[in-house]
């Protein structure tokens, strides 16, 4: 028997924005059999809203330093001196994208051995995020259908009014959801803080249709292995 | 000022050198004188007054695109007659018509300035192509090294057919991709960080597009074109406000409501060029190589 399930924002940013740690389980969970996942209406928007939160910004830090070493006066061959004073010099710890440029100098950048083939693979690093989360917002629009939510429910609004803002919405759209499905509907999400932890899972199926609140949030334990 | 954003009001200085300088320019022979050439003109004859003659006579002009031109929205217009043109898209200009220097509220010392500035900018230029006009403008009047750097990359694509390996000097010395990426980073070295500071991050993506066609071998019509959106622009959001003099406050008003759908358009246009590319190129490997510390940033930021 096939089962709906709603989608909330998180799992279109876990999906369309990492590369492995969020994407794979999140892609497991939409391409399982019997499952026929649904997104808001607005979720083009909220794709549009996170890629120039993170993906754009990320390429601006990382176009902002290979124009900060165009300007400096590193040029010809790198070695591992030179290596260290562009990341002394020329990272800026207060910069979105430090961490992985940091992790790329520290394991990538030994292996090259100029200034313009630095410069080349940095920008490679810069279109590659973009490219990645295009393309997996091409991958995510054929796994997923919209759903529009057609009815109002003041009683379960007034039920789940401890719930924020657009957490709140997202369970009452995945309640129309259920109560237009004859099969089971669950409620999918990468944020068990605000949904399921410190009672929210019982408060919402008990006040929903939802039959089931699936937590794909990474786990600590899970992280990076 | 001499007139109000409609281009009518009296007649002073500024009306006076726009004048003489059409009158001049129909004198020296019978060509058609377009727009382009005559407002560039202008620019270098209110130059000339400034630097010899120590004066400034309020004439309005601005830095766009690849030169200087006089700001016609803010003179009195009613002393050009700018039919459609008979050679070229856009008008033709001619003086409406005989007008005694009477007529103009100006002094016996401005009028004698202006008409030695008109003669010697006629003299000089008055033959000359607008491209020639253009890069005069650029080696000697440039506002800063970026606007001259541009320039030359756009000189470098309309003069060189880059495709079927027409070169110039310069151009062989490491190929054409090698050439070009040398122009960008002149480009990045002279970019005025804090003056155009509201551009920078978009620059910077129309710089990494630019090199993105490079790599993938478009051809020199695209990468001009690309360049001329890009400078069209950062002239309207940007360049015509910080390299102007005399424009009135109900113009700069009305670029100033401008901007932000000009900036706009300029990100949606980069953002197009940039899917367009991206589309057809296969990832690289080097997000792949970070992707654990990656990932945790996204995470971190989500």
């Amino acid at each position: 028997m096939s089962r709906s399930a709603f989608l909330d924002k998180g799992i279109l940013l876990g999906f369309c924005f990492t590369v492995d740690t969020h994407h794979r389980p999140c892609l497991k969970y939409l391409t399982q059999e019997g499952i026929e996942p649904y997104i808001t209406e607005e979720i083009d928007a909220a794709f549009e809203r996170n890629k120039s939160r993170l993906s754009t910004r990320y390429q601006e830090h990382i176009l902002n330093h290979v124009s900060q070493l165009t300007k400096s006066n590193f040029e010809g061959e790198v070695g591992p001196m030179e290596l260290r004073k562009i990341r002394k010099g020329l990272l800026d710890p207060g910069n979105n994208a430090f961490h992985f440029l940091e992790y790329y100098y520290r394991e990538i950048a030994p292996n090259v051995t100029s200034v313009y083939e630095l410069k080349n693979q940095l920008r490679d690093l810069a279109r590659d995020i973009e490219q990645l989360s295009l393309d997996r917002k091409e991958e995510f629009d054929e796994l997923v259908q919209e759903w529009e939510r057609g009815g109002e429910y003041p009683d379960v609004e007034k039920a789940l009014s401890e719930i924020e803002g657009e957490d709140m919405w997202v369970c009452i759209d995945a309640h129309d959801l259920a109560v237009n499905k004859e099969n089971e509907t669950e409620l999918a999400t990468t944020d068990p803080k605000d949904m399921v932890d410190n009672g929210r899972e019982d408060l919402i199926l008990k006040n929903t249709s939802i039959s089931k609140i699936i937590d794909l949030a990474i786990k600590p334990a899970d992280r990076w292995t | 000022m001499a007139s109000d954003d409609e281009g009518q009001g009296d007649l002073h200085a500024p009306e006076y050198l726009a004048y003489r300088m059409l009158k001049s320019l129909n004198e020296l022979d019978d060509s058609p004188i377009s727009r382009s050439k005559f407002w560039k003109l202008c620019c270098l004859a209110d130059r000339y007054v400034q630097n010899e003659f120590d004066h400034d006579i309020g004439f309005p002009r601005h830095w766009y695109k690849y030169g200087e031109l006089g700001e016609a929205h803010s003179i009195n217009r009613s002393i050009l007659n700018a039919p459609s043109a008979r050679f070229w898209q856009g008008q033709e200009l001619y003086p409406d018509r005989e007008i005694p220097d009477s007529d103009f509220d100006i002094s016996s010392d401005e009028q004698m300035f202006i008409l030695r500035a008109v003669e010697r900018i006629v003299n000089r230029f008055g033959k000359d192509s607008v491209d020639e006009i253009k890069e005069h403008q650029y080696e000697n009047h440039p506002p800063n090294e970026f606007i001259k750097a541009y320039s030359q990359l756009r000189a470098q694509f309309e003069v060189a057919d880059l495709d079927r390996q027409a070169l110039l000097p310069d151009f062989d010395r490491g190929g054409r991709e090698q050439y070009i990426e040398d122009m960008l980073d002149e480009m990045v070295v002279s970019f005025p960080e804090e003056e155009y500071g509201e551009v920078h991050d978009l620059y910077l993506r129309w710089d990494d597009t630019m090199r993105m066609m490079l790599n993938d071998d478009a051809d020199a019509v695209e990468l001009k074109q690309f360049l001329d959106v890009f400078i069209e622009r950062l002239s309207e959001i940007t360049i015509r406000f910080r390299h102007s003099q005399h424009i009135p406050k109900s113009r700069l008003e009305r670029w100033q409501e401008e901007k932000p759908i000009k900036k706009e358009k300029l990100e949606t246009e980069i953002q197009q060029k940039r899917e367009q590319y991206l589309n057809r190129r296969e990832p690289s490997g080097v997000l792949n190589s970070v992707s654990e510390a990656f990932d945790e940033t996204v995470v971190e930021d989500m």
